[in-house]
Order: structure tokens, then sequence, then C-alpha cells
């Protein structure tokens, strides 16, 4: 909340340097910025709350939304990279991610 | 000169193109009153000829990364650097003579600080393309001024939360302690991360408004890979630096927004491996059991439990798992084999079940196969709609108008391993594991509902003429072929010791697709037109049949009417291995007809697996110009392929007749087996899971 209102006085303190100064190009610039911003956020927040299509298992119970297809083009290849060293304890760290998975209680059969 | 401020300009280059020279001029043009500067270059591998240009030039010190890496350049390049001061600049942009001298005259202020930024204009303008970098909402953060003109409003010196790394001054006290750029964000955000490391060591940063650069936006690199990189690195910026907040800013990722969740799946996985090595035990399981509640409003529980478990081995917590699913797998076949002789290769590298539909057991395969497969567990999976009517073996064909997909059980069981196999075309199975293979024998069928096939990360197909069927029915790119292993070498065989003999080995298939009475007839003609050439052949029929066949009722009754015209003709349906070995040994042709006159592409052989275990022993095939039997055997090289029982006819004889010339072709379709044999399978096998693998645990590089 802190942080929304930082950047909101920001917004404020700009629009009225810019305005002080004269500068009416970079104050109607500065507005379309701020409309692309909240622009993006409804988009965000529509694929957000929108039934989600993006795999489409016909009536199946398992559905895996992260299995995109075709797979989104990636401008990267991959490596083998050399095993980090890890500051973490990695026993607590197995015990914890099978105890999630025990939480996860996917169906054995249909669901209808 | 003892006076003098040593100054390291670095500058990586990557296809600067004709952004050099004009680069390289505005250095040379540097106010440099005061200063003892080098230029230190380094290539990320251009091959615009670049290179070559840098090697010429005499005033800076050029050296080449090997691999395309900026924040390692970086590293790299500081290392080899001598000044008190590191200027890190781009190089698609030109900087004013007053650029190094503005830099220096904010930096030497205070001995705490560590950076300086320049102004940065877009090039051919007055607009700013930085000033700073401020963080703007969620983590995301972006260049301060930027797209605005250039003003008063930019002209005093000004401390920053962030510097850019476009032109940068650092002092090497701070390089010295805050240390190394992390080469795990290859390039954008590098700086953010230095940034924040840097403030935390209680370094100062600072724009310095005398010091221009004119740079081109983007002009080395691409707006996909700087978004692809951006949304990525923001993860690794969070995992380093703010963990906790990490779950909270999934949704207002842009990978999400524009509905890549492949890509956010992939970066979250990464970012989790790097909290791994810089946070506490205590935060990294806070951050999990934040992840527990958030991921499936994203992944879905499906893919959340898929992400835990990914999650394990990507942390090196255990090893790979994998689940070969063979739902024919209590009873002999080429699928089985095929399948069979995979999971022989894969449990010396990975913790392989093998889960039947029926009951049944590993030590069969050693019976059927030679194959030892004692390091495979065992799991058997039956499914409730098959059982229920009493099903041989799971048909899904018999699933076509049911609400919901029975095989889910089996896609449910995929989740428990890394990497999932489809081992004999059950194409209704929705693979739910990280990576998942599909073999594809033959497309059997069209696509149906509750197709999944295209859901597999990797399809594999037994040879060209598969493939060419996958693409047309449905409408999918094979990623590899992998024939099948052929092992029936014998050192007993030899071209010269052959005995008169003709051999055909086949199933007796109900369907009559092998051709077994078409053969008979044949060979039973050659017999009746010129039995001087075919005095003393025979010819021998072995195969495996079910129990009743009626087809080989029909193929007997072909042969006794043949014997009784004086052929020498010998049956042998479901004959030893031993006994089949023994006859490669002894044959000295070999006929295969399997989909002669067919119009169904699935009646016709889609391998042919007997046909190089018989050239694997030196006989020469005769066999169809159609299916797989065209990309084992080369016409007139290897033996022959016949369109018409004409041309069947019509080679045996001219072999009959050329003993020379059948044990030419002999050794050259043996020459030729050796294509098809284990050692290239397995070749071809690690081929393809090192490309899983990589998929599975690798990381990104350019």
């Amino acid at each position: 909340m802190i942080k929304q209102l930082r950047y909101i006085r920001e917004r404020i303190v700009n629009a009225a340097w810019m305005i002080r100064n004269g500068e009416f190009r970079s104050f109607v610039s500065a507005i379309f910025v701020e409309i692309g911003h909240r622009v993006n956020d409804v988009r965000i927040w529509w694929v957000r709350v929108k039934p989600k299509k993006l795999v489409h298992v016909p009536q199946s119970a398992y559905q895996d939304p992260t299995r995109v297809i075709p797979p989104s083009p990636r401008p990267t290849r991959l490596r083998h990279a050399e095993a980090p060293e890890f500051t973490v304890d990695v026993d607590t760290l197995e015990s914890e991610l099978a105890a999630l998975r025990s939480t996860l209680v996917i169906a054995e059969s249909r669901v209808s | 000169m003892s006076n003098q401020i040593s100054v390291s300009i670095v500058t990586v280059t990557y296809n600067p193109g004709k952004f050099l020279e004009p680069f390289l001029a505005s250095l040379r043009a540097l106010d440099t009153a005061g200063i003892a500067l080098e230029i230190v270059v380094v290539d990320n591998g251009s091959t615009d000829g670049s290179i070559e240009k840098l090697q010429q030039i005499a005033d800076i010190q050029f050296f080449e990364n090997d691999e395309n890496n900026y924040a390692r350049a970086l590293n790299l390049a500081i290392a080899r650097s001598c000044g008190d001061f590191v200027v890190i600049s781009n190089n698609d942009a030109t900087v004013e003579p007053q650029w190094l001298q503005g830099l220096l005259a904010i930096i030497t202020q205070g001995d705490r600080i560590g950076a300086v930024q320049s102004k940065i204009l877009l090039a051919g303008t007055t607009t700013i393309n930085s000033v700073g970098v401020e963080e703007i909402e969620q983590f995301y953060f972006a260049d301060i001024g930027w797209q605005k003109e250039d003003s008063k409003r930019y002209a005093k010196p000004a401390e920053r939360d962030y510097v850019s790394g476009g032109s940068v001054m650092l002092r090497r006290a701070c390089l010295e302690e805050v240390g190394p750029w992390d080469e795990q964000f290859i390039m954008y955000m590098e700086d953010i991360d230095y940034s924040i490391r840097a403030r935390r060591a209680g370094w100062q940063l600072w724009y310095a408004p005398d010091s221009v650069m004119h740079h081109h936006y983007h002009g080395s690199t691409s707006d996909a890979l700087c978004k692809y990189l951006c949304n990525r690195n923001r993860f690794l910026i969070l995992a380093k630096h703010f963990p906790l907040q990490l779950p909270a800013c999934i949704g207002s990722s842009h990978y999400y927004g524009q509905g890549e969740v492949d890509h956010l799946y992939r970066a979250l996985l990464g970012s989790i491996r790097s909290m791994c090595q810089y946070q506490d035990t205590d935060t990294v399981v806070q951050v999990l059991r934040l992840l527990r509640d958030t991921l499936p409003e994203y992944f879905g529980d499906v893919g959340t439990a898929k992400f835990f478990s990914h999650l394990e081995i990507v942390l090196g917590l255990r090893e790979i798992r994998v689940g070969i699913y063979d739902h024919a797998g209590h009873f002999a076949g080429g699928g089985q084999r095929y399948v069979a002789e995979m999971a022989a290769i894969m449990q010396d590298r990975y913790s392989v079940t093998y889960i039947f539909n029926k009951q049944t057991t590993l030590q069969k395969y050693r019976d059927w196969f030679d194959l030892d497969l004692s390091r495979c567990a065992m799991k058997i999976l039956p499914i409730p709609f098959f059982e229920e009517r009493d099903s041989f073996m799971p048909d899904e064909g018999m699933v076509m108008l049911e609400p919901y997909n029975v095989f889910d059980i089996v896609a449910r069981e995929s989740l428990n391993y890394d990497i999932f196999i489809n081992a004999n075309m059950l194409g209704k199975v929705n693979p739910l594991a990280p990576e998942s293979i599909f073999v594809c024998h033959f497309p059997d069928r069209e696509r149906s509902q509750f197709f999944q096939v295209d859901k597999y990360s990797h399809l594999i197909i037994n040879g060209d003429y598969t493939g060419e069927w996958v693409k047309k029915r449905w409408n999918l790119e094979p990623d590899q072929r992998i024939y099948p292993p052929v092992h029936m070498y014998n050192a007993a065989s030899s071209p010269e010791q052959k005995e008169t003999l003709i051999l055909s080995v086949s199933r007796f298939e109900i369907s009559a697709s092998k051709k077994q009475v078409e053969m008979v007839r044949t060979f039973s003609e050659l017999c009746r037109d010129y039995p001087q050439e075919t005095r003393g052949w025979r010819m021998v029929l072995a195969g495996g049949s079910i129990p009743n066949n009626t087809y080989l009722d029909l193929v007997r009754e072909e042969v006794e009417v043949a014997v009784q015209a004086g052929c020498d003709i010998l049956l042998m349906p479901n004959a030893e291995v031993s006994e089949i070995h023994d006859l490669y040994r002894r044959a000295a042709i070999f006929w295969h007809s399997c989909g002669l006159d067919e119009d169904l592409p699935e009646r016709v052989e889609h391998f042919g697996m007997t046909t190089v275990e018989a050239m694997q022993n030196y006989c020469v095939p005769i066999v169809i110009d159609g299916g797989g039997q065209r990309e084992i055997v080369e016409h007139g090289e290897s033996g022959y392929r016949f369109r018409s029982l004409e041309e069947l006819r019509r080679y045996t004889l001219e072999l009959l007749s050329d003993p020379a010339m059948r044990i030419t072709l002999a050794t050259q379709a043996y020459a030729r087996s050796h294509a098809f044999n284990r050692e290239v399978f397995t070749l071809s096998l690690n081929e393809l899971l090192d490309r899983v693998e990589l998929q599975l645990l690798g990381q990104d590089v350019l």
C-alpha cells in the first residue's frame, strides 16, 4: 500500500513539475504511458479471471495448463548447468516438497 | 603521470556491425586530460566479421568470450582491466567528448560512491533513454526519463536506487567488494541485481548529467529476447533479493499475462533453484508453502503437483524417474521388443518402472527377447472400463461415446514420473509428466475423441514410412526416427555356405496381410515353369500364429497343393527361436511381401524387422517395394524390391541362375543391415534421452 501511495505521489509531483515548467508534450506523453500501464493491468486481470482454455483436454479430469500447445517461442537454447552450491539443507527441502505434494489430492478416477 | 586517474572502458560486442566504428571513433575523441585510459573489448561470438576488425586495432585490448553471456563477458573483461575506475559501456552508441570527465566528476566526490550512470539519450534525438532506473511496481523496473525530452529536470546530479549498465562507471573498490556480475542473468537486469547488491554493501549510486551517451535502442539485441529475459530475470531478482514476495508476483508476470505458462513454469523452477543458492532453509520452505497456495491458481492442481515433483530433480534431490506404459506388455510382439530394448538401456541411467495393464512378469522378457530387465520395477494398472468388459487388452477404439476419458487413470499415474513413455500407441493417454515420449509404430487410427498424442513432448517413429503417415493422419511432425534394434547376427552364417533355401518369416495374420498364400503360389509357379533352375530349392514359411487360425489353414491347403505338384515347401508355424536362427543361417534368399496390392497403409509392412534379421545372416532379401522395406533394402545393391509377383519371380530367378551375384548381394545386404542394429538403436536412444534430460534440467543459454 505504501509503495502504491508513493507511486501516486511521484506521478502527481511529476505532473505538477511538468505543468509548472510548460512541458505539456511530456505531460501528455506521461498520461499515455500511465494509461498504457493501467490497460496492461486490466489485461493481466482479465487473463487471471477469464475461463482458462490454454489446453483443451476434452472432458478430461486431468488438465495441465503448464503444457502450452504449441510451446511458446523461446529465443534461448538449453544447456546443462553445473550443480550449484546450495545454502539450504536439502534433506529439509526434500521432506518439505514431499509433504507439499501430498497435500495436492488428485483424483484417482474421473471427476465429473 | 603519477597524478593521472586510471580508467578502463569495458565493452562487450556481439555482431556490432555498423555501430562499432562510430563508437570507437567517439572513444578516441574523448577528453582524457588527467586520465590514463585503457579500452577492453570482449566479443561474445560475433559472426559479422567484427572479430577480424577488432583484432587489427592496436590501441585496445581485445579477446573473445567462449559463450554468448553478457554478464560473463563483463566479469572476464573486468578481471583483465586494471583501472581504478571501470566504465561499462554499450557499443551500439556514441559518447560525447566529456562523457568520461562527467562520470569522474561525480564519482570522485565521495569515497562511498560506487557507481555513476551517464545521461543516455536515444541516438539522433534529444529524447531520454535513461537517467537511472526505478522500480515502477511489482518488481518491474523502468528507465527514469524514458522517452521524455531532455530538459533542465535532468540537468542535476542525483542519487539513484538503481543504475543502468548501458553506461556506468564503477569504482574498483566497489567491484571488489560486491563481487562478480551474476552470470545466471545472461543479459538484462544484471545491472539491477548489481545495484541492489552494491547498495546493500553500503555503496551509493549516482547519476551524472554531464556524461552523455547517444544510444541506438536495441541496436544489438531483439525485442523478443529482451522481453523473454527481462521476465525470466525478474524472477531471479525476486529469488535472490525479495524471496517472500515471489509468490505474490506470479500473477503480474508478463509470461502469465500473455499465456506463456510454459515460460512461467520454467522461470519459477529456475528461480527456486537460484533461491536455494542464496537464501536460508527457513526462507525457502516458507516460499514453497506460499507457492503451494498460489500455484494452483495458475497451474491447476495437476500442474502444481508436477512443479513440485519437477523441482525435486532440478534441485538434485533424487534421480530421474521413468514410467514406461505398455498396455500390451503381457504378450510378445515387435512393439514390446522395441520398448523393452529401450528399458534395458534406460535402467542403468534412471529409475525405471514398467507399467502393465495385466498381470505379467519382467522375467518373460528374458524368455521372449533375451533381455535382462531386472533393474526395472513393475506396476500393474488395470483400467476399470476394460476390466468390466473382460478385454484381453485395452482397445482405444472401444472408447468413442463415453462422457469421460477412460484412460485418465493412466494419465494420473504418469504424474508420478519425470519421463513418461507411452510405448504402444494408446493415443488417448494424456501425459502429465514434465517430459513425455510417444512411441509410434504406425498411426493405425485417425484422430478421434480424446486424442492426446499432440500433448507429448516427443513423438518417436520407427521409420520414415510411419513418419509419413503420422504427418498425413495426425498432422504432427515426429521429432526423431529410431529404427527398431535388430540383433540376429550369427557368427556361423556366411554368404558362401548357404543351402538352396528360400525363407519367409512372418506372422500368419488372420487378415492375410502377410501374403503367405501368394508366396506359395509364386514358388509353385517358379518350380513348374523353371524346373532346371529351381531343382533342389526349398521354401520354408515360418512365423507365429494364434490358435485356430483360419488363415494358417488356408496356407496349409495351398502348401499341400504345391507339394503334390512336386514343390518342396515346409510350413513351420510357431517355430522355436533357435529354429529360426538356424533357418536364417541356412537360407540363401529371403522373401517378404507383406502389404502387396493392399490399399490401406496400415496393412503394408511398417518396418520389417525380419528382413533385417535375414540380412544380418547373409540372406539376399527380395521384398515388397513399399512401406518400411524401401528404407531397408536398396534395390539392386543390397537385395531387390518387387512391385508385383511377376517381378518377385524374375528377381528370384536371376539369383537362382547366378550364384556369384547372390554372394555379392548377400555381402552387401549384410553390410547394409548394420544400419539397423542394436548399437545404432542405443546411439539414437541416448541422443533422444540427452535431449529429454536437457528439457528437464537444462538452463537458458544464448
